[in-house]
């Protein structure tokens, strides 16, 4: 007999290592771990040991491009499938949850993977309010390990982080109350330091700030609310001062300064003093010609909560600056244009 | 203001020996790690031994920097930073561990006659871990700053490529290729990593 083999078996073995290939993967992806997921793509040049489809230790998981796309041709059927036939879709649960997760570790702008996930959740917005929390918390540490592994595309992902907010206005309908300054840590500066300059990580940074603030209305709260606040606003400026020419960490530094934090104005100054000073006298000992650090600079300092003393802090740095780095003249100018342009009676 | 990897090499043979070293490899996956690792000591490796004694040299690549400091005894000390890190300091960081490590350790330690003799010796430096984690952060940096040695910034060699380190006629890749350092899968490494031009960070 001939050792060639025919054409439908050739199909029905490389079909048969498509799903082992989804299976291996798939069940990485719901490994139950407390920590985030840590996924990462393995070059060519690290290869898998053959038999082996995923790569895992503890909840470090890596994956080849190449079996990827194999597990992605077989969650998009079963995807299809499920989605088509909607008799089907409720005893589907775990089918359609594995499915979309492949499919959203290939590609994590499908939409519609996303928005499966939401219905299968919203099917139980009808029952208990615990089970539903269960099941958001669980939703949130899924998109979580997306948005913070090494994964190029996924850190910046519009669809995963609009459905990191998806889950949290849910949370929010519950009325269960969420730590915004872990999810800064955990998430956000994660995020935005895996790929730099990262709008939608900012972005949602600021939504998320406005949306769990315990407003100064609740005066109850107002102590927790103020230490809280001068937390944020150290984390982001030491990360600002770590990552100096991200102009996105230094536009939510703003947004704090500006728009959080204490009612008084007289308290509000001092906090913006305050940060203003630290910048001001790092940029001056590090020579600093970061466009980023000088566009922050001269908003502060030409805003109503700026001191005297700040603003001639700043012109003096600016000159001394020059002097030391002719190169980075046209920002520094630039700067103190802005600022004499734009300056606006101060307090102090 | 990223460090990842700070260390003192024996630079007085070919290959030049890593004496002690300690590397930041957090923006790497566990995965990837060992030959991002492997890639780091060959570059202060290649880098130290084109440095000559009482010369100090900037080497830029892929977004980062190699700063180094050959010490008229034999030894070089090597720091890779991302490229803004502020050059002056590095080089005070590399005096301030070169006199540390000096100090720590005889010449005796590690002087010899023999190449071989000393390819399995390691000489600690306690603080280096410190070091690595502390002066990336800014005002950690300023205080170094502010305790100024005299260093003259404009003795600093700049390169813009690892390859205007090279000598004439010296390719990196056949450098990679020969390195007993790298392994085999970390070759393979720098080679796709070339084709698709995408960063290796410290190459």
């Amino acid at each position: 007999m001939s050792r060639a083999l025919d054409p439908e078996t050739v199909i029905s073995l490389q079909k048969a290592s498509l799903q082992t290939v989804y299976n291996d993967i798939a069940l990485a992806l719901s490994t139950s771990t407390s920590e985030l997921l840590e996924i990462e793509f393995l070059p060519k040049s690290h290869a898998i040991p053959t038999g082996c489809s995923v790569l895992i230790e503890g909840n470090n998981i890596a994956v080849t491009k190449v079996k990827l796309v194999q597990a992605f041709m077989v969650a998009r059927e079963i995807f299809f499938k499920y989605m088509r036939e909607c008799a089907e879709y409720d005893s589907k649960e775990k089918e359609l949850l594995d499915a979309t997760a492949v499919i959203l570790l290939l590609d994590p702008e499908h939409l519609t993977a996303a928005n499966t996930r939401k219905r299968l959740i919203r099917k139980y917005e009808s029952g208990p309010g615990r089970e539903l929390e269960v099941l958001l918390r669980k939703e949130l540490w899924f998109v979580d390990g997306y948005l913070t592994s090494r994964l190029h595309r996924h850190t910046k992902s519009p669809t995963l982080w609009g459905h990191r907010r998806w889950i949290l206005e849910r949370l929010k309908d519950l009325k269960i109350e969420h730590d915004a300054l872990q999810d800064l840590k955990l998430v956000v500066l994660v995020a935005a330091e895996r790929h730099p300059r990262n709008y939608y990580a900012w972005s949602h940074m600021r939504w998320l700030v406005q949306v769990f603030d315990n407003s100064p209305l609740h005066p109850e709260h107002g102590s927790k609310t103020l230490s809280d606040h001068s937390q944020m606003i150290s984390v982001v400026k030491n990360w600002c001062l770590r990552n100096p020419s991200d102009t996105s960490g230094f536009s939510f530094l703003l947004f704090c300064l500006f728009k959080l934090g204490a009612p008084s104005a007289s308290a509000r100054t001092e906090v913006c003093s305050s940060a203003c000073a630290d910048v001001l006298r790092l940029a001056v000992s590090f020579k600093w010609t970061h466009e980023s650090v000088w566009v922050f600079l001269r908003t502060v300092v030409a805003s109503e909560m700026a001191t005297k003393k700040a603003r001639i802090d700043f012109f003096q740095a600016i000159e001394s600056i020059s002097v030391a780095h002719p190169d980075g003249k046209r920002v520094l100018d630039a700067a103190k244009e802005w600022c004499q342009r734009n300056q606006k009676g101060c307090n102090k | 203001m990223k460090i990842y990897y700070i260390g003192i090499l024996k630079n007085d043979i070919k290959p030049a020996h890593e004496l002690c070293a300690e590397k930041d490899l957090s923006a790497y996956g566990i995965f990837t790690r060992s030959s991002v690792s492997e890639f780091m000591t060959f570059s202060a490796k290649t880098i130290a031994e084109r440095t000559r004694p009482g010369q100090r040299q900037d080497v830029e690549s892929n977004e980062s920097t190699c700063h180094a400091y050959a010490h008229q005894s034999g030894l070089c000390s090597i720091l890779i930073t991302e490229q803004t890190y502020p050059s002056l300091i590095a080089h005070q960081i590399l005096s301030k561990i070169m006199d540390e490590f000096l100090t720590l350790h005889p010449l005796s330690s590690f002087t010899t006659t023999s190449a071989n003799a000393s390819l399995n010796t390691t000489l600690d430096l306690p603080n280096l871990r410190g070091y690595l984690l502390q002066y990336q952060d800014p005002e950690n940096v300023d205080s170094v700053m502010r305790v100024q040695r005299e260093l003259d910034e404009t003795k600093i060699v700049l390169h813009k490529t690892i390859e205007s380190v090279l000598e004439r006629n010296v390719k990196l890749e056949d450098l990679v290729a020969k390195s007993e350092g790298l392994s085999g899968q970390s070759k393979l490494f720098y080679k796709q990593a070339k084709k698709q031009n995408s960063c290796c960070v410290v190459m």
